[in-house]
Formats: structure tokens, C-alpha cells, sequence
């Protein structure tokens, strides 16, 4: 074979292009600290990894649901425990007065269970970052309402209720809304499901049935009961025979109202359970998710450092041989 | 009985062929690096002999050298494949970089890209969902607003950057073919000179070197098959036949270009002979890689737009619809989320593509503006269809257009089909990377075969310094030598004549 010359330099740029070109490479995946740059790259892993960038940001998303969600039912649950006590406290002033007392005892029990009351509205009308968390979907303007007359009015809504409170039922333009009082936090990919993803007691589910023909109207049973009985406590003073009957029989009603305030705490309680769950799934999830992208697509440094090496030698190597060899020639020895 | 100065003759033709070896020699190393130069060489032969008496009868006795001819060393072969191979090498290398280009447009791996911009949207309606009103909706709402505003965007600028590169393939395309004519119109002058110095049986080398080197050069364009007729002219024709150069003529080329081609807005070319008589249809090298890059609707810049099309059709189609499904802060149904207040995208007479002249997709694709009126981010529905009046913590249709992003739809869509908005994109990234990579591979293929055919070029052609000098050193000698023939023949006659004592 007759070499000349110029293909000793053709193929000394040839080479000179490829360690070039192999140390850039290198390069690049050091100062980006990734393996994979550009779809040609790898495909495959660079499809991979757009998937985990979208999982890891679903992740980040329903992560932040999932603490919006607990400290709204954190808040919740703590409201509902005072509400707990001051039914108690009810309770005890309406056991009280159901022995014989005077007159002024009565008196102060009832003005006690009147406070009780505003208590319990104000506790209703528990707030987080501005939104109201017992006013079911409508958590933007305080649920409960003392009227002038002492009755409580609900402003929120509830499961249940009709579409538009104010016209009449109809089955197709105005239904009842099983999830009229439901807030959904997701925490989990798909669509959100109100049963699973509720996060929030509504007005009905905490102080009773919502009487829509009261005068006013909208007033929860819990609170209609309440006035009775501060009723019956204040007639004690001016009927006190036959009176600690129905007393003890509002015992019964009060005992009733505990009932539903607990029954509303522990279907929150559960269901905060299940989310903190969900979310310590999730931290999980997004260390499995971070350490899978980074096997995807990170550089292994010790390796990429060890290739940059080995490119650098021979790169040196590559300009060390055109400086010896290419510049030779029979002319330096005639 | 030879002649007395007869030796002389014989020692001059050496001394004027030795010379000649050592110019040709000269002009081998000082073309060393000249593109396309292959080396020539002296071809000398004997003269012819004059006979001689001898004891055995007639003999001949030689009279010296003579130059039959300078010859350049070359073949026509694989000349020919190294056209040929050149033309496939230039086309996967224009690919390759065209695609690599396409590459750095979708630059996802940078977060600046559309599955990032995807992400930041999914992320702003999931935390709509959970925060449909109050101060944390108003935000909730501004970021939804805001982040799908991004979105339109950067899908405009990708598809921006995609024109801009098919005008940039279209502005190649035009100087290649000036290119093609300046170099087939300089063949065919050449064709000319070659023919006029030949006719006497010679070789016009140099001439030759520098018409073939024009060759090389145009099958780096596309593609080309090159015969020579008797005369010594190139017939160059491109594939599908049409000459481009035919003894001193060449055909010229010329493009017409047009402006904005629907429905993607950029300048296309089109390449025709005789004055618009000919559509030519190049194959292989770059003006066809080019061509089939830009236009393309599979892969290519055509193709992507394409793609980037669906996606904005699905957000004016399918997005919306969905949207309208939900309710807004006031309880009112929602209308479009992109594009404009009132307008049903679904129909065919506001589909862009269907107009005359069409457009796009994506040029229709802005944030509804009614969003950015005093409160206007009310307008955004987030709330489904069961929500109560009154009611404004509903996000179920939020979360619903989340999913659109992410989840593969129950019904398929006209835009994307049975994905979701981010496989889609991913199976674009997926198929621009797999074609993208093909192209590299066969780039660097092809530049191993048009490296082996150089070098088999290079072994026949090619000036080997070493090989001259050792070449002039021979022919140095040769000379000598034959001058010192001459010495001592001029020492025979001094002898005869001056030392012989005659009269």
C-alpha cells in the first residue's frame, strides 16, 4: 500500500476530531453532572425521565394537598373538642338545675347556656387562612349567625343540599347535591373522588339536620335544641314542678348532640389518619422517584472523572505524536 | 558505423528527461497540498534505435530517452465512489445537524422545557383544587392563569424556532444552488478548455484535477453520475437524469421561493431547470437532506410543528371543552379557557387549519383575555357541575383539567389521540431522539466510508514528500550521470582530436 504524506495528516485530524470531540463530550456531562443531554442521547432514558419529572412533580402537588388537608382537619378536630366542652358545660348547668334552686340560679344558668351558645357559633365559625372550615363549599363568609332573636342561622352549605336553595326541588334543574357541602383536597393521582378526597365536616354534619322552613331559616337542630333548653332552664324559675322531667329528658337531647359532634370528630379523625398515611407514602414515593431519576440520568462522577482521564491522555497523546511524527520528512536529512 | 557526436545526443535526451522529472517532481511537492492535485509522473521511453553492424549480423544501438507523456495518477472508479458516497455522507451529516438543532429547541433536560412548562400548569390547577377561593384562590387562580400563559408561550416559541430553522434550511437551500451553478457552469468551461488542449492525444491534468475537484465539491450537494465522452467532457447529471452539465453547456438552476406556506407561515423552495420547465428533484447530498428536513411531515421541521400543532388543538379543543364543563366563581358555566370568549373550537369553521389560507393551531393559542380583566381570574372554572350556589370551595373541575395533562383521556382526542398531553410530548421527545440518533449513526458510518474511499483515493493521488525527494535525488544522479556521459565523451574527442598528432 503506498502511503503518503497527506494521509498521515488526513488521518491524524481524523483522530484529532474524535478524542476532541470525546473529551467535549465529556465535558458537557461534568459541568451539566448528567449522563444524558439530549433526546439522541438516549431515548429511552430520556423519556424516562421526562416521566419522572412529571411524577415527581405530582408527588410535590398532592404532598402540599395532603399538609393543606391535615392542618385543615388538625384545625377541625381542635374545634370540634372545644365544642365537645362546651357541650359538656351545658351539660352540667342543665344537671344542675334540674335539682331545685332559687330563682336567680336559674336565671344565670340559662344567661350561662346563652354564652354557651355564642361559644359554640364562634367555634362554628372557625377559620383557616380566611376560609371557614365548617361552612362546607361555601367557606368564604362565616357559616353561623346568632340572629337578633338568639336562633342560629346556617349559611354554609351542606351534603345534600339542594342545587339552589332558593327555588324549589326539581329533579333535573334543581336536585339535591350529594356532595353540595363536601371540599376535596386529592392526594392521589385520577380524578378526585368527594367520598375518599373529603376533608371538611359541613354545618349539618356538626350541629344537625338544617331546617330550611324554620323562621328564620336554615337553623341546625343542634342549636335549635340548645334554645330549648335554655328555654326549659329559664322556665324553672317560674314553673319549678314538673319541670326537672323535662330537664332530664333534655339530658337525652344534649347527650344526642355530643353524639353527633363525636361521630363528626371521628370520621374526621379517621380520615386524617388515612392522609397522614397517604402522605408519609408520599415522602416515600418522592425519595423513590428522586433516586430513580438519579439513576436515570445522573453522571456517575468517579466514572465520568476516570473517562476525562483517559481523554486527556490521549489527547495529549494524539498532539504529542502529530508534533513528533508529522513534521519529518527525507528533506531533514539531506 | 555509428556517428562521432551521435553519444552526445543520447546524453543530451537525458539530461532534458531528467530535468523534466525534476520539474514534474517540483511541481508534485509544491501541489502537496493543493485540493484535488494528483500527482503526475513522467512517462519516458526509449528512442528509436539506430542499427548497427556488428560480427553477428545487425544490432540496434540506443539513442537516448524521450518523454512520451505527463500523466496524472488517478481512477476514474473511485472517483466515482467517492462521489457517490460523498453525496449519502453529506446528506446524514446535514440531518444530523439539523436534527441536533430540533434537540436544543425541545431543551428539557435544562428545565426550560414544555414538560417543565406542563409540570408548573399541572401543579397550579392541583393547587387550584384544593384552594378554589378565598385569598389562597385569588392566588391559586393568578397562578393558573399565569403558568398556562407560559405554556401558550413556550409552545409559540418552540414553534417560532422551528420556522426560524425552516427559513434558515430555505436560505441554505438558495445559496447551495448558486453554489450548484457556480460550479457546474465552472465544469463546463472547463470541459471547453480540456477539450482544446487534448485534441493533439495529450493530458490536460491540471485542468482535470481542478474540473474533478468541482465534482467532489457539487456531490457534497447531492448526488451525481459523471461520464466522460471521447472528447474528454464531463456529462454530469444529477439523479433522475437531468444534465446539469453537458459538453460547454450547463443547465441553470433555479428556485423559486414561496413566501409564508401555510399553515406554519415559513418560505419553502422549490428547485426548477429551463426556466420553470423542470422540477428538479434532488437526491441525496445536502439540498435534498435539507429539502426533506424542512418539508418532512413525518419527523423533520414540517413534523414537529406539526406535533406542536396537536398540542396547541388540544388545548383549544379538548381543554376547553372540559372547562366549559366546570363553573366559574360566579356560579356561571365556563367558557373557553384559551382563545376567545364565545367561540367553539370544535366546529370546523374555527378550526385554523380549515381556513383559507390555513393557519395554525398555535397562532390561536392565547390565555382566554377575559382572565385578565378586573377579576377575571373568577372566570377560570374550577368548579363542577354539582356545585351549589353559593358554594365556591369546589375545585372537582380543576382537578379534572389536571388530569387532562396527565392522565391518559377515557375518549380519545381529535388532537392527540388515546394520550395524554404529556405522553404525547414525550413520545415526540422519544421519536425526535431515536431519529436524531439515527442520523448521528449514520453520519459517522458514512464518514468511515468516505474516509476508507478518500484513502484509496490518496493512495493512488496522493503527494508523498518523502517519495519526491527520494524521486529527485534518483533524477539528480540521472543527471549527473548523464552529463558526465558527456565529459567523457568531450575527453574521447579532445583526445582524438587535439592529442592524436596529425600533419
Amino acid at each position: 500500500m503506498r502511503t503518503t504524506s497527506n494521509m498521515l495528516s488526513n488521518q491524524y485530524l481524523t483522530g484529532y476530531n474524535q478524542s476532541l470531540s470525546q473529551l467535549s463530550d465529556i465535558q458537557q456531562k461534568i459541568s451539566t453532572s448528567k449522563d444524558i443531554n439530549k433526546p439522541s442521547d438516549d431515548p429511552v432514558r430520556i423519556v424516562r425521565g421526562l416521566q419522572f419529572s412529571g411524577a415527581a412533580n405530582s408527588n410535590t402537588m398532592f404532598s402540599q394537598n395532603a399538609n393543606d388537608a391535615i392542618s385543615w382537619m388538625k384545625t377541625s378536630d381542635s374545634n370540634i373538642i372545644s365544642i365537645q366542652n362546651v357541650l359538656t358545660s351545658i351539660r352540667t348547668e342543665v344537671s344542675k338545675a334540674i335539682s331545685a334552686g332559687p330563682a336567680s340560679s336559674y336565671t344565670t344558668a340559662a344567661g350561662i347556656i346563652d354564652k354557651a351558645i355564642d361559644e359554640l357559633v364562634q367555634l362554628g365559625n372557625a377559620d383557616m387562612g380566611g376560609r371557614y372550615i365548617f361552612g362546607g363549599q361555601n367557606d368564604t363568609t362565616p357559616p353561623f349567625t346568632r340572629n337578633s332573636d338568639g336562633t342560629v342561622s346556617y349559611n354554609g352549605t351542606y351534603d345534600g343540599q339542594l342545587k339552589n336553595p332558593a327555588l324549589p326541588f326539581n329533579a333535573i334543574t334543581n336536585p339535591n347535591v350529594a356532595t353540595a357541602g363536601t371540599i376535596t383536597m386529592t392526594i392521589s393521582p385520577g380524578a378526585a373522588d368527594p367520598l375518599r378526597d373529603k376533608v371538611n365536616v359541613d354545618g349539618q354534619a356538626l350541629f344537625g339536620t338544617i331546617d330550611t322552613t324554620s323562621t328564620p331559616p336554615n337553623q341546625p337542630q343542634i342549636f335549635k335544641d340548645l334554645l330549648k333548653i335554655k328555654q326549659d332552664v329559664l322556665n324553672g324559675t317560674t314553673a319549678a314542678s314538673g319541670n326537672a322531667a323535662v330537664l332530664t329528658n333534655d339530658l337525652g337531647t344534649i347527650d344526642a348532640a355530643s353524639n353527633q359532634v363525636i361521630l363528626a370528630q371521628s370520621s374526621i379523625g379517621a380520615r386524617q389518619s388515612a392522609y397522614q398515611t397517604i402522605k408519609d407514602r408520599l415522602v416515600d414515593d418522592s425519595l423513590t422517584i428522586a433516586s430513580d431519576r438519579s439513576d436515570n440520568e445522573d453522571l456517575d462522577v468517579a466514572k465520568a472523572s476516570i473517562d476525562l482521564q483517559k481523554a486527556q491522555n490521549v489527547y495529549s497523546a494524539v498532539l504529542g505524536v502529530g508534533a513528533r511524527i508529522l513534521p519529518k520528512s527525507l528533506l531533514d536529512y539531506m | 558505423m555509428t556517428s562521432t557526436f551521435g553519444g552526445f545526443n543520447t546524453a543530451v535526451s537525458g539530461l532534458a528527461a531528467q530535468q523534466l522529472n525534476i520539474n514534474t517532481a517540483g511541481h508534485n511537492v509544491s501541489n502537496a497540498s493543493t485540493d484535488g492535485y494528483s500527482r503526475q509522473r513522467v512517462n519516458l521511453v526509449t528512442t528509436i534505435p539506430e542499427a548497427v553492424y556488428t560480427a553477428s549480423g545487425k544490432s540496434y544501438l540506443g539513442t537516448g530517452v524521450t518523454t512520451q507523456s505527463i500523466s496524472r495518477a488517478r481512477d476514474f472508479l473511485v472517483d466515482a465512489q467517492y462521489w457517490q458516497q460523498n453525496s449519502t455522507k453529506s446528506y446524514w451529516q446535514s440531518q444530523s445537524d439539523n436534527l441536533g438543532s430540533i434537540e436544543n429547541i425541545f431543551s428539557d433536560t435544562k428545565t426550560t422545557g414544555l414538560q417543565n412548562v406542563i409540570n408548573k400548569f399541572n401543579t397550579a390547577l392541583g393547587t387550584l383544587a384544593s384552594n378554589p377561593d378565598g385569598t389562597a384562590g385569588i392566588s391559586a387562580r393568578t397562578v393558573v392563569r399565569e403558568s398556562a400563559n407560559a405554556l401558550a408561550q413556550t409552545l409559540q416559541q418552540d414553534a417560532a424556532s422551528l420556522v426560524q430553522q425552516a427559513n434558515d434550511i430555505s436560505t441554505r437551500i438558495d445559496a447551495q444552488v448558486t453554489q450548484v451553478n457556480n460550479f457546474t457552469s465552472q465544469i463546463a468551461a472547463l470541459n471547453k478548455q480540456i477539450i482544446v488542449q487534448e485534441v493533439g492525444g495529450a493530458k490536460a491534468n491540471d485542468l482535470r484535477d481542478k474540473r474533478d475537484y468541482l465534482v467532489d465539491q457539487l456531490s457534497s450537494m447531492t448526488s451525481v453520475n459523471v461520464s466522460e465522452d471521447q472528447s474528454g467532457a464531463y456529462t454530469v447529471s444529477i439523479a433522475g437524469g437531468i444534465p446539469l452539465v453537458q459538453g460547454n453547456d450547463a443547465t441553470v438552476l433555479t428556485v423559486k421561493d414561496t413566501a409564508n406556506t401555510p399553515p406554519y407561515g415559513y418560505t419553502t423552495t422549490s428547485i426548477t431547470a429551463n426556466g420553470g420547465a423542470i422540477n428538479v428533484i434532488m437526491k441525496d447530498g445536502s439540498i435534498a437532506s435539507l429539502t426533506k428536513l424542512r418539508d418532512e411531515t413525518i419527523g423533520g421541521t414540517n413534523g414537529y410543528l406539526k406535533k406542536l400543532d396537536d398540542m396547541a388543538q388540544f388545548f383549544m379543543q379538548d381543554f376547553n371543552a372540559q372547562h366549559k364543563k366546570g363553573f366559574d366563581m360566579n356560579g356561571v358555566a365556563g367558557d373557553n379557557f384559551f382563545g376567545t370568549t364565545g367561540v367553539d373550537y370544535t366546529l370546523t369553521a374555527n378550526d385554523p387549519t380549515a381556513q383559507i389560507p390555513p393557519t395554525s393551531w398555535i397562532s390561536k393559542l392565547t390565555v382566554n383575555s377575559a382572565f385578565y380583566t378586573a377579576n377575571g381570574v373568577n372566570l377560570i372554572a374550577a368548579q363542577d357541575k354539582n356545585a351549589v350556589t353559593g358554594g365556591t370551595a369546589n375545585g372537582l373541575n380543576a382537578t379534572a383539567l389536571s388530569n387532562l395533562l396527565v392522565k391518559k383521556p377515557s375518549t380519545p382526542s381529535a388532537a392527540l389521540g388515546d394520550n395524554s398531553l404529556s405522553d404525547y410530548y414525550g413520545s415526540v421527545i422519544s421519536a425526535l431522539g431515536v431519529q436524531s440518533q439515527q442520523s448521528q449513526s449514520m453520519n459517522s458510518n458514512q464518514g468511515v466510508i468516505v474516509n476508507a474511499t478518500t484513502k484509496s483515493r490518496e493512495q493512488i493521488s496522493g503527494v508523498d514528500m518523502n517519495e519526491e525527494l527520494a524521486n529527485i535525488i534518483k533524477y539528480q544522479q540521472a543527471y549527473g550521470a548523464c552529463a558526465k556521459v558527456m565529459t567523457t565523451m568531450d575527453s574521447m574527442l579532445d583526445t582524438l582530436i587535439n592529442k592524436t598528432s596529425v600533419g
